[in-house]
């Protein structure tokens, strides 16, 4: 298992453009997070046989409005809280533990 | 259409509908020119066929639902082979999107894995965005076509002139150049280089530099289909094509060399792609302007990222002196010698390789050759002798049936002094035929050169060769009189049955001041040999190849 964080600028289906080249490369994604942070796109993307190494890091960062892509060497949290009456309460994305 | 004038379109290709009237109606005070075709694959491929030409971004358009899902054949084609198209689509207005109204179809996301980016404007203030940034996109690092969806009322709203005059930012492309001073140094030290040479190389003009180098080097140059035509193909260190289908010489060459400077190529399946077959000492320098080609079919040594002219300038001036002549250029030279075919000219029935030899003798120096796909693309491929780069026009990476004819058109329309001819098969043909319409309302005198021999050829060759034999679905019963039906379209032709009779067709062919056909009546019994098998490995399949050794 490989976790790949990739960063996009704002744009329209900047999240789908992604999706479908892990897809079209045979990637298979387990999980995929995706929230806005600061004004940009960030994904992290729980994947499998991501046999291209470096070479698809190389194709998603040439995806336009893509600004990075990377393999996380460390644990990341994602964390959201949402529900109908308070809406998105809490969306987490950095490096660290369930408890820190 | 402001926005494409003033980004150089000059031709549109293309069939309105419903939602594309406002577009038109744009039209009718442009000075864009519109080829009107009888199907949206056909505009694609027109729109290729020029863009390929010309190195300018070709412009296509259609409707929504239907005329989106015609066009995707032509837009994929594009995108494979890397070539520079702004697609415009129409789709239905927006409070209908996602209702599946009348012609809707979800043309974002059909787009989107076979496109280098594409825009689905939601608001009119978007479209100058992504029309500026759709041609500039499509023609920065590796070129590709830029779709763009346009709701029918969004064409309809205003746009205000601030908006308009207003840049936009796009990414450079990558750039990793920190290998050049090892690719200089291993390419010093080899005994046997050999530059391998795509598709990459045309699209970035660096065809002087690749002659300049290999001259320096006395390095023999072998093509990828994409890269026929970078280097003329009777230049001394031309060895041609390599591949599944490629020349003797190119094979062995690839080979016996000590070190590859692979040159805008993606080692494809089809050309290089079976790493098995190189030695283990071989090293390979790559040069890809697209960061995720770079090493991702073969191991390579050294790998540079960036504009392949600018790579091999730098080499150029990093190897200093030439190396003069030496026993692997000697080497080189026998090879091309010995690399002849064992063809009788004029046996009768016509063989293919001897349209391609007349094709050789009668097309005016700076003709263009578009082909189809199948035995006539490879026998165009191997045989023809092609001068410039951009002469020779395929659908290498997609193998689009029915790429060829209208592509021919997109060229006409570019450059209609030049002498343009498609070299098709019956198969390939049928699937287009009727942009002869086109083709004669829009005055485009293009030759076609039929190879008809009454099957889809290449798929018969490998039922022959590798399944026993056993034909099923390829032979094309009940072809029609293509000549007839060309004339129906008010074009003309004549069919040709011996091979006396061959000159003096495509003479006149070329003559034409109307589209041409010359329907040939080709030996249906020819395969294209030598032959990889599919799959790789060492055994050849070689035909008519006389090589000795």
């Amino acid at each position: 298992m490989e976790v790949i964080k990739v960063v996009g600028e704002d744009t329209q289906s900047v999240f789908p453009r992604v999706l479908a080249e892990l897809v079209r490369r045979k990637v298979e994604v387990d999980k995929a997070f995706v929230g806005k942070v600061n004004g940009r796109f960030e994904m992290i993307f729980e994947v499998k046989n991501s046999f291209l190494n470096g070479k698809l890091l190389h194709a998603i960062r040439n995806l336009q409005d893509v600004v990075s892509a990377e393999f996380l060497k460390e644990s990341y949290l994602c964390h959201w809280k949402v529900s109908p009456e308070c809406g998105s309460e809490e969306m987490i994305m950095r490096p660290g533990s369930e408890s820190g | 259409m402001k926005l494409l004038e003033r980004g150089g379109v000059e031709v549109m290709f293309g069939l309105p509908g419903g939602t594309t009237i406002p577009l038109y109606n744009d039209l009718l005070d442009s000075k864009i020119r519109h080829v009107l075709v009888r199907h949206e694959q056909g505009a694609a491929h027109m729109a290729d066929g020029y863009a390929r030409a010309t190195g300018r971004p070709g412009v296509c358009t259609s409707t929504s639902g239907p005329g989106v899902t015609n066009l995707m054949t032509g837009v994929a084609t594009a995108y494979v082979d890397s070539s520079p198209m702004l697609v415009l689509t129409g789709q239905v207005a927006t409070p209908m999107i996602g209702n599946d109204a009348f012609q809707e179809a979800d043309s974002f996301s059909l787009m989107m894995p076979i496109t280098k980016h594409n825009f689905r404007i939601l608001d009119p203030m978007d479209i100058p965005e992504a029309i500026k940034r759709g041609l500039r996109i499509a023609t920065t690092g590796r070129f590709g076509p830029v779709h763009v969806d346009l709701p029918v009322d969004m064409m309809r709203a205003e746009v205000p002139q601030e908006m308009m005059d207003k840049d936009y930012f796009v990414h450079e492309p990558a750039e990793d150049l920190s290998d050049l001073p090892e690719a200089v140094k291993m390419l010093k030290n080899a005994e046997r280089p050999l530059l391998l040479v795509g598709g990459g190389v045309i699209w970035s003009n660096a065809t002087v530099e690749v002659l300049e180098l290999a001259e320096m080097l006395m390095a023999p140059i072998v093509t990828t289909i994409m890269g026929k035509g970078a280097v003329p193909d009777e230049h001394p260190l031309c060895l041609g094509m390599i591949g599944m289908h490629g020349r003797e010489a190119a094979r062995r060459a690839f080979l016996d060399c000590d070190a590859i400077l692979a040159v805008g190529t993606r080692f494809s399946d089809r050309s290089a792609g079976n790493k098995s077959i190189l030695s283990e000492r071989t090293k390979i320098i790559h040069i890809d302007i697209d960061s995720g080609e770079v090493g991702k079919g073969l191991h390579t040594r050294v790998r540079i990222v960036g504009d392949a002219r600018k790579a091999l300038r730098a080499i150029i001036a990093g190897l200093g002196a030439p190396k003069g002549d030496n026993p692997w250029s000697l080497r080189v030279k026998a090879m091309r010698k010995e690399c002849v075919c064992d063809i009788d000219l004029m046996d009768d029935p016509i063989k293919p390789q001897k349209v391609i030899h007349e094709l050789n003798g009668v097309l005016p120096e700076n003709a263009f050759v578009t082909t189809e796909v199948g035995q006539n693309q490879m026998w165009a491929a191997h045989f023809l002798k092609v001068r410039h780069p951009r002469q020779f026009i395929t659908s290498g990476g997609f193998g689009t049936m029915g790429f060829g004819f209208p592509a021919s058109l997109g060229v006409k329309v570019a450059f209609p002094d030049r002498a343009v001819v498609d070299v098709a098969g019956d198969g390939s043909l049928q699937m287009v035929f009727q942009e002869f319409a086109t083709a004669v309302s829009e005055d485009l005198p293009v030759v076609v050169c039929l190879m008809n021999n009454g099957w889809l050829g290449m798929v018969k060759q490998w039922q022959k060769l590798f399944w026993d034999k056993r034909y099923c679905g390829t032979e094309l019963r009940n072809n029609p009189d293509f000549i007839k039906l060309a004339q129906a379209f008010g074009a003309d032709g004549v069919r040709v049955e011996r091979p006396s009779e061959l000159r003096e067709a495509l003479q006149s062919a070329v003559k034409s001041e109307i589209p041409f056909i010359v329907d040939i009546m080709v030996d249906p019994e020819e395969d294209v040999l030598p032959m990889i098998p599919p799959g790789g490995g060492s055994g050849v399949v070689r035909g008519r190849c006389r090589w000795k050794s």
